[in-house]
């Protein structure tokens, strides 16, 4: 975390240098928690890009003192909720508009196992607040403490949500693995 | 172990990432959002943003936006109210027009403002668009070659972009929609009222993403407001004001730049561009601005010249030098027509490594491992025989070198390169004269 604590100080000064290395030290790990919460590549990619590129206009204004990482899986956390907001469904996939008309920005490719996409398929199917403990409790790293401030709610209502979502999810699994 | 530690440790195993394309895309937004915030002015740092951010590239995919729209509406439907007669004579009488006219304005969610333009349709392939701040653009896609021009008239500017080998292309075309629009699943909207008129309406929802309402006056059978919600884009494009068989001549709609004005042409090249090794006196004729070659060193086995696609994905043509040195290093001097500071305004903040004395100045690149990834790949393939793609050095930089004159090469060392190499390299490069 030494290295986080540099990256911020020197980020905040306006260097490119680390903004690159934030970025490549986090742009997959956020990748995946998108993708845990969106299930859906190409609002995933929008999801973590715009965390990146409003990071990246808030360098004057950035007075982070907790953990980076933390940071940064809050804000997709966030974007994803809005994005699912905007939407009426769950699983959304990108309309024909939007990727036709970004004609610079037709490089759209996330690479995951397949277990990984059964997994993110699985969670896509659990109600939001669950999928949201599950995602940033495990992938997150998050504690139940944590993920009950974001949520707004008890620890006790938040495991309750992991507990739910972790038996729909071995129900959904093991149904998917009879099929 | 039991199911549910087996489903915890799938999940924690979970692993998406992103491929490298992609990654290198997404930072280079990033970081063209910080130096954007880091410069007052709004001027665009490198090439590539410098096409998608102009105003004409951003008038061609709204252009692209309703295209695709209109597409989604061919795509999506089921059946129409067979007693829609109203409709069926909208059909009929719309199709007596090939031209027309209408108001387009364009609310988002997010993103940036559309300026609310008239946009006037000659022809499937030629359109004219007046925006609300004066500007004029012309689209003219008959051609092999698509062109469009971007007219300041208060400012006596003028933007050509050239598409080349985009070969002839048709825009959307409103009569195709509604003729579609009568096999589709249309619900009747009942009437309102707007300026004295009564409107009839129809409405067209083929899928959760689309939503499509069209204002039509029964006396002209002809559309009055189209509004078209794309839901997913957070955007609604509205259309009115319409005009059928305006009277706009096809002078309006020439691509030839008026006299006085100072023209910027821009080319977006849309050929499959094949690596090809040239001479230097290729790349000078090619090259817009100033080329360079480098004076033979004692230390430089082997030399050549490749044309190649840009692997920024820029739509140009980049020129790379090849150099091969004496202790296997390999080091590529990258041209290209976009190379110059009036464009990589970025650069002065990037660290100066070096100065030599006739005034050509050494910056760092702020995504140079990448860069350098790029170009060596890209060299690699163009010259597998001078070059591995499999011997890329974690040790690659880029540099960005500023000549006295404003043009700017890169340079891509694939191993470390000592600081008296890079300067004699820098001291070496000499213009290429084709006389």
């Amino acid at each position: 975390m030494i290295e986080d604590a540099l990256l911020k100080w020197r980020f905040r000064q306006g260097s490119s240098e680390a903004l690159s290395r934030i970025y490549q030290k986090y742009v997959d790990f956020l990748l995946t928690l998108a993708m845990g919460l969106l299930y859906d590549n190409a609002s995933a990619q929008d999801a973590v890009h715009d965390v990146f590129v409003k990071l990246a206009a808030s360098s004057d204004d950035f007075k982070l003192k907790g953990s980076l990482k933390s940071y940064l899986a809050t804000c997709v956390l966030n974007r994803s909720r809005d994005m699912l907001r905007a939407s009426s469904r769950n699983n959304v996939d990108i309309s024909a508009a939007v990727s036709i008309a970004s004609d610079d920005n037709t490089v759209r490719s996330i690479i995951g196992s397949e277990q990984s996409e059964n997994i993110a398929k699985a969670l896509s199917q659990l109600p939001g607040e669950q999928r949201e403990v599950i995602v940033m409790h495990f992938k997150g790293e998050m504690k139940f403490k944590q993920i009950a401030r974001l949520q707004d709610a008890s620890i006790n209502t938040v495991q309750s949500r992991y507990r739910y979502g972790l038996d729909k999810l071995r129900s959904l699994l093991i149904d998917g693995e009879q099929k | 172990m039991r199911p549910t530690d087996n489903i915890k440790n799938k999940i924690k195993n979970m692993d998406f990432k992103a491929s490298n394309e992609l990654k290198q895309k997404m930072l280079e937004d990033v970081l063209n959002e910080q130096n954007k915030k880091q410069h007052s002015t709004q001027t665009p740092q490198s090439v590539w943003r410098i096409i998608m951010k102009s105003n004409i590239t951003k008038l061609a995919t709204a252009a692209i936006v309703i295209a695709a729209i209109l597409v989604g509406i061919n795509r999506f439907g089921g059946s129409i109210d067979g007693s829609s007669v109203a409709w069926a004579q909208v059909v009929e009488q719309i199709n007596n027009y090939t031209k027309y006219k209408y108001r387009e304005r364009v609310v988002r969610e997010n993103g940036p403002k559309r300026p609310i333009m008239d946009v006037y349709h000659l022809n499937l392939s030629q359109r004219r668009q007046e925006v609300e701040n004066g500007d004029i653009h012309i689209i003219d896609m008959r051609g092999t070659d698509a062109i469009t021009v971007e007219l300041k008239p208060d400012q006596m500017k003028a933007t050509v972009t050239k598409f080349i080998g985009t070969g002839p292309r048709k825009d959307p075309h409103i009569i195709e929609m509604v003729k579609r629009f009568e096999q589709k699943t249309t619900e009747r909207l009942g009437t309102k009222e707007v300026d004295g008129k009564i409107l009839q309406g129809f409405r067209h929802a083929p899928n959760a993403r689309n939503d499509f309402t069209v204002w039509v006056d029964p006396k002209t059978k002809l559309p009055v407001e189209i509004e078209l919600v794309h839901t997913k884009a957070g955007q609604t494009i509205f259309m009115d004001e319409f005009e059928f068989d305006f009277d706009l001549g096809p002078e309006a709609f020439g691509t030839e730049i008026p006299a006085g004005y100072e023209i910027e042409t821009l080319i977006q090249d849309y050929r499959p561009v094949k690596p090809k090794e040239i001479t230097a006196e290729d790349l000078a004729e090619e090259l817009k601005h100033t080329a360079y070659t480098i004076d033979r060193l004692s230390w430089i086995t082997n030399q050549t010249i490749m044309r190649v696609a840009s692997p920024l994905g820029t739509r140009t043509i980049s020129y790379i030098t090849g150099i091969q040195t004496d202790d296997g290093n390999t080091i590529l001097i990258v041209q290209g027509d976009y190379y110059d500071m009036e464009r990589m305004v970025w650069i002065p903040n990037q660290q100066l490594v070096l100065e030599t004395p006739n005034g050509a100045k050494l910056y760092t690149h702020p995504n140079g491992s990448i860069y350098a990834q790029r170009f060596l790949d890209s060299f690699a393939k163009a010259k597998p025989d001078l070059f591995n793609a499999a011997d890329i050095s974690d040790q690659r930089i880029t540099r960005m070198i500023v000549m006295p004159n404003g043009t700017v090469l890169g340079l891509v060392a694939n191993k470390q390169i000592s600081n008296d190499r890079i300067q004699a390299l820098v001291e070496s490069l000499v213009e290429i004269n084709t006389k």
